[in-house]
């Protein structure tokens, strides 16, 4: 019987652990914008590091 | 797109922006295209390697606008640019801008990859729902107006009107509602376990704790989640009125109480599962609600339109200011295609003005010095000085707006619900006091708990659930179809509809330039470079758009060659040259309703030029569907003469009126709805927008969705107004769907509220009873909403 209390509480620490993470991820906007990233996954190219080429050796645009 | 079987010489559709190609088509690089705008579009595309925009998704492409603005200058000045700006290191800025027009995945391939279009571009990161783009530039390379002067031609042009990215997100604090509840939910759901199996009683201490911490993890779904549920109640209260949000909370406090008073006397967890359940349940049908209609905005006003700054004459030289800080009496010019912000008075010996942004007419209007000129004219050809004498507050545009906008109060939002909610409340009332009284005499001492087993069971949570998610599906079935509604009040608002008025130009007649279709002998060369001139600078709409013609035609650019143009006749060059009407020319025209330019040219009749104002399709059949349940109407700013063209269209009875200003539009509405009528109107432009506001439900037809709109109930693709009459039926279907689930949900509380009048409903059947009845009339609702199919059906 002595193990159901201990599971008890460990069963809020963990939900409360996703709580924590659930709010955290609201927090931080990943519920802003839930299409873009979706279509930005498929993208041939790496347009980030394309860009600090760009920048860097100031060559022009392809 | 397919391309492999694409064929340009017979391809129907713009290879850009997937409108009809109507008047000529444009090859190039073996697609086709509409007009030269969108053929420089895919040119700027394909030659920087973004092919790959068209293959993201159909209908990927925006027709750019043909208006250049001008003003993007203000940018560039280091003052009035700084509220767009979100960071700035030397040369280095960030902005971030509300493109409207953003709709699909290409929008965020194509802006996402600005960077190969211009070296200057750094970075862009699209925010789709908000649309919204944060671009990092280098300003060394390209000023912000060079940004915002690419983003116009490749059609995304910036709004700088709104104030989107500091919009609050109050779909955050929903999120967090529904988290604590999930939560709560989860945890207690899991702690009763023990209790739903039948935990003997003797074990004290395990079931005090479980109690203990379900009380704890509760506190916050009370406080916090369900908060807005007992605002909305005592609000109601206050301005002495029932809404269902009364019941709500009347059952959520029950729930809780009862389970608090059961937690305390170390009597188990009460009913703490079922009330963080219905709790959460609750804010998943809230937050399902807010998704469905979240993206389109429907807040998009005229002033959008205006520019954001204008140029003002300040002794001898000239300073760009900002609308609102133009005073009466300031001097300001304003160039060619520019929108007049405020009215004035005319100072240059004269000016032409499109009113059609105001009033829908197409023909211009010529003023001369010391007329009044009012706010949303557009100058067309020379520069105009004028006289500030309203500021732009207050002028007639923006009063019309207001004061409609203000004055719509929500007169029926809810009042099913409220008036099912108050049947309810007294129905439980009824049934607690005379349980109460019958108990009394059987044993007193369970009355409390009879009471509050009455209060909790008869908890309207499937009720309550039952209108957000049949009309939450509705909309988002329409929505997938086209036809967007500002929220479900609109649903209701549409079902007691008992009269639909048409506007005439851009809602029945396509909102295209009007389709140009040329009979005669070819043109030569010579002759078109000439045409092309003589029209350039041509006030005329059927001048112009023989000059755009022969601008996409014969692929010209070439400077205005001076002639003289007779107002409303024609244009006369060096008096060998003619182009206008068939009386001007002195031909004889045969008697049809078409309107005809003709081209005579040393003395020979060359051709003829058709215009065609063209009709949506299947007009006459919606027409017929619709005259079954409603009184008809159509109000135009046209004269009379275009009533043969319309009424055949039109079953009997409809009921015309012409020469409509838009104040007589809006004043008609409120005529019709003064003698009981309920007013669907249905518009297209800012013309309309009173007549839109003032009607108990506005529908703004949109050629394209992302485009602008005014302020309306409802937006409908413009291509899907011949379902409109299925879109009806299928919101009148609502009605029948939700007397379905409220039948459901009914039977569910009172089978409840039997078991817990005889005195038998245990926590268990409760326990189990009240999600239960959540969860099925959510799957009902759902399930009758979206078998039902609407067209257009896709294949």
């Amino acid at each position: 019987m002595g193990m159901i209390y201990i599971m008890l509480i460990v069963s809020l620490v963990l939900a409360l652990f996703f709580l924590g993470f659930f709010l955290w991820s609201a927090k931080s906007g990943q519920y802003e914008d839930d299409y873009s990233p979706s279509v930005r996954i498929l993208y041939e190219d790496e347009p980030l590091t394309h860009n600090k080429n760009q920048l860097h050796d100031g060559s022009s645009n392809n | 797109m397919n391309v492999s079987d694409y064929n340009p010489e017979t391809a129907k559709k713009c290879f850009h922006c997937s409108d009809d190609i109507i008047s000529e088509r444009l090859i190039v690089a073996d697609k086709a295209f509409c007009c030269n705008g969108c053929k420089n579009v895919y040119l700027l595309l394909s030659q920087h390697e973004l092919g790959a925009y068209y293959l993201q998704e159909d209908q990927a492409g925006i027709k750019p606008d043909s208006t250049q603005k001008e003003l993007f200058a203000v940018l560039d000045d280091v003052t009035l640019r700084k509220r767009y700006i979100d960071f700035q290191e030397g040369s280095i800025i960030r902005v971030t801008l509300h493109l409207p027009q953003i709709h699909c995945a290409s929008c965020i391939y194509l802006l996402e990859h600005l960077s190969k279009l211009d070296s200057g571009i750094i970075q862009a990161t699209v925010n789709f729902p908000k649309r919204l783009a944060t671009i990092t530039i280098n300003e060394a390379k390209i000023p912000l107006s060079g940004l915002a002067s690419l983003l116009t031609k490749i059609g995304y042009s910036p709004d700088f009107s709104t104030d989107k990215k500091n919009e609050p997100s109050i779909d955050k604090r929903l999120l967090f509602q529904l988290g604590f509840a999930g939560f709560a939910f989860g945890s207690i759901m899991l702690w009763s376990f023990p209790e739903y199996l039948g935990i003997d009683k003797t074990y004290t201490g395990f079931r005090n704790l479980s109690a203990y911490l379900s009380l704890l993890v509760s506190i916050p779904v009370l406080f916090y989640s369900a908060q807005d549920y007992f605002k909305s109640a005592i609000g109601a209260i206050r301005i002495k009125t029932l809404n269902l949000d009364i019941p709500i909370a009347v059952g959520i406090l029950a729930l809780y109480a009862r389970s608090v008073v059961a937690i305390l006397s170390n009597d188990g967890p009460g009913y703490m599962d079922s009330f963080a359940g219905f709790v959460f349940f609750l804010l998943i049908g809230k937050w399902f609600q807010n998704k469905t209609y979240r993206w389109l905005s429907f807040e998009r006003d005229f002033s959008s339109y205006f520019p954001i700054a204008v140029i003002k004459k300040s002794g001898e030289s000239t300073v760009l200011c900002p609308i609102e800080e133009l005073l009466i009496g300031d001097e300001i010019i304003i160039r060619n295609e520019e929108i007049i912000p405020c009215d004035s008075v005319l100072s240059s010996d004269k000016a032409t003005i499109d009113f059609s942004f105001v009033t829908g007419e197409a023909d211009w209007i010529e003023k001369t010095v010391g007329e009044t000129v009012y706010a949303g004219g557009k100058i067309c050809g020379e520069n105009a000085i004028m006289t500030v004498i309203k500021t732009t507050s207050r002028s007639e545009l923006t009063q019309l707006w207001n004061e409609q906008h203000s004055k719509k109060v929500e007169l029926t939002f809810q009042s099913r619900q409220d008036r099912i909610s108050r049947y309810f409340i007294a129905a439980v009332l009824l049934i607690s006091s005379v349980a109460a009284i019958s108990w009394y005499f059987i044993n007193p001492r369970l009355i409390p708990e009879i009471i509050t087993a009455i209060l909790i069971v008869a908890c309207p949570c499937a009720l309550a659930l039952s209108v957000p998610f049949t009309y939450g599906n509705i909309m988002r079935q329409l929505g997938k179809k086209g036809f967007y509604l500002r929220n479900t009040g609109i649903i209701e608002r549409i079902q007691q509809c008992d009269t639909i008025v048409f506007d005439k130009t851009g809602t029945l007649t396509e909102q295209q330039s009007k389709a140009i279709h040329y009979t005669g002998e070819e043109i030569s060369p010579e002759l078109a470079m000439l045409l092309f001139g003589i029209t350039k600078h041509a006030t005329h709409p059927y001048a112009q758009a023989i000059h755009e013609w022969l601008r996409n035609q014969f692929q010209l650019d070439s400077k205005a060659i001076d002639a003289v143009e007779l107002a409303g006749k024609g244009i006369n060059y060096q008096n060998s040259l003619f182009i206008g009407s068939a009386d001007f020319l002195g031909v004889d025209s045969p008697a049809t309703n078409e309107a005809c330019s003709y081209v005579k040219w040393n003395d020979q009749l060359i051709g003829k030029f058709t215009f065609h104002s063209t009709f949506r399709e299947g007009l006459s059949d919606l027409m017929k569907s619709l005259a079954i349940n409603y009184q008809l109407a159509v109000v135009s700013g046209d004269n009379s003469k275009d009533l043969a063209q319309i009424e055949h269209l039109f079953p009997e009875g409809t009921l015309f009126r012409f020469n409509q200003k838009p104040l007589d539009k809006k004043a008609y509405i409120d005529e019709l709805q003064q003698n009981g009528q309920r007013v669907l109107m249905i518009g297209d432009g800012l013309n309309d927008a009173g007549a839109l506001n003032s009607a108990f439900v506005g529908l703004a037809l949109s050629e394209n969705l992302v485009r602008f709109t005014p302020a309306s109930d409802s937006i409908l693709k413009a291509e899907n107004l011949k379902y409109l009459a299925q879109y009806i039926a299928y919101i009148q279907a609502g009605k029948r769907f939700l007397k379905y689930t409220f039948a459901f949900s009914l039977v569910y509380n009172l089978t409840g509220i039997g078991f817990a009048v005889t005195g038998s409903l245990t926590p268990f059947v409760a326990a189990v009873i009240m999600p239960l009845s959540s969860v099925t009339v959510v799957g009902l609702a759902t399930f009758l909403t979206l078998t039902k199919r609407i067209p257009p059906v896709e294949k």
